[in-house]
């Protein structure tokens, strides 16, 4: 009786075994898929994608051999990238003159094994290492190959969307039928794995080129600019000089009607300047040629003054160019006066020319630490999403080139520069219709020194 | 050398049925004569005697209690150290 029970135990107990055994295996595939996954978010080339899943299938699975090919399909071949080989193995391949070494197969549809892979989309088995390369010295390949005790060779095709994107090879040390199903099973889930980080990977190559190309053209692209805003600022900055020659009497008196011509004329020539100082203010930080000279500066007196030029624009606009005037003298700050003085001119010009009627305010003061400039306006007012996406690069307004001409430069230049003074700029607005206000906020205080701006070093940290 | 090896065969076949069973792999393991477990490592793990009795003992001790599938799993973790030693050296169990 005690017997016929240990006997119905011990069946028992072996029944259970099997199902751990399987479930042994279903863990070891899990364990490495995620490993592989791992490895898939690290490795961002196809090359040591291959060198370290290889390793990682190779050393988990006790494998001899394991390398990716891929897959040229223009060529019809497959070029391998990585193998991972056991010591053993690598030892019995040293001993091959010349030297072996995994060739490119060339082309498929004259290799009978690679042809079944890569066009049949099956999976190929074969006995050594030599069955699969055409090697000078197939008898040596043979003997590595059986002396690293490879009892068959397992090549599947790696396929991703529908695409034969490369093969996966397995070297193993037992015979592909002594595999329980659940060991073909965990290999072919493997190699599903491997395909989509293989596409990954060559897809973020493919982008990583792109973007070079990119950034390249990017570059020739602020060159061209650069030189050809130089080229474009010398007529109007001579045109500007006569004008102001001309409105100053220097050629003589001129007729009201006259000197209403030519104050008009040099409204928009100023215009045409300020147009091209922001190509080549945009272009020099793309370029990260940006130059920062701070000393004590005046920014009310630069407000002022930025006010007072734009006032025959406004004039001509039919519009109210206001200036409020601080109540007390306002402190000095360590700032870039050439470059402020722009921030300011830009923020104005935009009020006048985004508004049909109305005021345009300008004004400044002290609030605690920090000397805020605000340009409120009456104009088309701003939709709560354009907020922050104006100050973006060519980040006009919704309808703006409409509105009034520009690049939507303005603004992004005066954010790097205000954000260079260590300050802050931003807008406000009720919405649509509602006007808006912009306002830039430096700190009194701060240690800034004399600096040239690099864009592309500070996109990098 | 050879004693080297044997010792990661023991190992190896411990640690793999430790996978399908958990620890009562190791404390089966310890029952096995000539066998001494001082850690769960390679290191830790010391053969006395003809190291291929010990293995044979070892692999027999899993299959009393687990069946036959027990000693293929401990040969087929082993497949690829076994490749290391010339036939007449591989124990008899993993042959």
């Amino acid at each position: 009786m005690a017997s016929k029970q240990n006997d119905e135990l011990q069946q028992i107990n072996q029944e259970i075994y099997k199902r751990n055994l399987e479930l042994a295996v279903v863990n070891k595939t899990l364990s490495l898929l995620r490993k592989l996954y791992q490895i898939s978010l690290a490795a961002l080339n196809p090359v040591s994608l291959s060198e370290r899943m290889s390793e990682a299938v190779r050393d988990d699975l006790n494998m001899e051999i394991v390398g990716m090919f891929l897959y040229d399909e223009s060529a019809d071949s497959l070029q391998p990238l990585r193998f991972s080989q056991s010591r053993r193995l690598s030892s019995s391949l040293a001993k091959i003159k010349p030297a072996f070494m995994p060739a490119p197969v060339s082309p498929v549809a004259m290799q009978p094994t690679f042809k079944q892979v890569i066009a049949r989309r099956s999976f190929a088995v074969s006995r050594s290492l030599d069955e699969v390369w055409d090697v000078p010295a197939p008898k040596k390949l043979k003997a590595a190959s059986d002396a690293a005790n490879i009892k068959a060779v397992l090549i599947y095709p790696l396929v991703s969307q529908d695409k034969c994107i490369g093969a996966l090879m397995f070297g193993l040390n037992r015979e592909y039928p002594a595999l329980s199903e659940h060991e073909q099973e965990s290999i072919r889930s493997l190699t599903d794995v491997v395909a989509v980080a293989l596409d990954n990977a060559l897809l973020y190559q493919k982008l990583e080129v792109s973007n070079k190309q990119l950034l390249d053209l990017d570059r020739a692209r602020a060159e061209f600019i650069s030189i050809a805003s130089h080229q474009l600022r010398t007529p109007p900055a001579t045109i500007k000089w006569y004008l102001a020659a001309v409105m100053a009497g220097d050629y003589g008196k001129m007729q009201p009607k006259m000197h209403q011509a030519v104050e008009r004329a040099q409204i928009t020539n100023d215009a045409l300047i300020g147009l091209i100082d922001d190509m080549l203010n945009a272009s020099r930080i793309e370029r990260g040629k940006m130059e920062f000279i701070f000393e004590p500066s005046d920014f009310e007196q630069l407000v002022a003054q930025a006010t007072m030029q734009l006032q025959p624009q406004a004039t001509m606009r039919m519009l109210k160019l206001v200036y409020r005037k601080p109540s007390s003298n306002l402190p000095k700050i360590l700032a870039d006066k050439e470059k402020l003085s722009q921030v300011a001119n830009n923020l104005i010009d935009n009020a006048i020319k985004y508004s049909k009627a109305g005021t345009v305010t300008v004004s400044i003061k002290q609030e605690k630490g920090d000397l805020v400039l605000r340009v409120k306006d009456q104009g088309r007012g701003l939709a709560q999403n354009e907020l922050t996406g104006i100050f973006e690069k060519y980040g006009r307004g919704k309808d703006s080139q409409r509105q009034a001409s520009g690049l939507g430069l303005g603004l992004y230049v005066a954010k790097v520069v205000t954000e260079h003074h260590k300050g802050r700029i931003w807008a406000e607005s009720e919405g649509l219709g509602k006007g808006s206000t912009f306002v830039v906020s430096l700190p009194i205080k701060t240690d800034l020194k004399a600096e040239t701006f690099d864009l592309v070093e500070a996109q990098k940290s | 050398m050879a004693v080297n090896i044997y010792t990661q065969i023991s190992t190896r076949i411990i640690k793999e049925q430790a996978l399908i069973i958990g620890p009562i792999a190791w404390d089966e393991a310890r029952k096995v004569s000539g066998l001494t477990i001082a850690d769960q490592t390679e290191s830790g793990v010391t053969l006395i005697g003809n190291p291929r009795d010990v293995v044979n003992r070892l692999v027999a001790q899993y299959e009393r209690l687990f069946g036959k599938v027990s000693s293929e799993t401990c040969k087929d973790a082993v497949l690829d150290l076994l490749a290391e030693l010339p036939n007449d050296q591989v124990p008899e169990s993993l042959k």
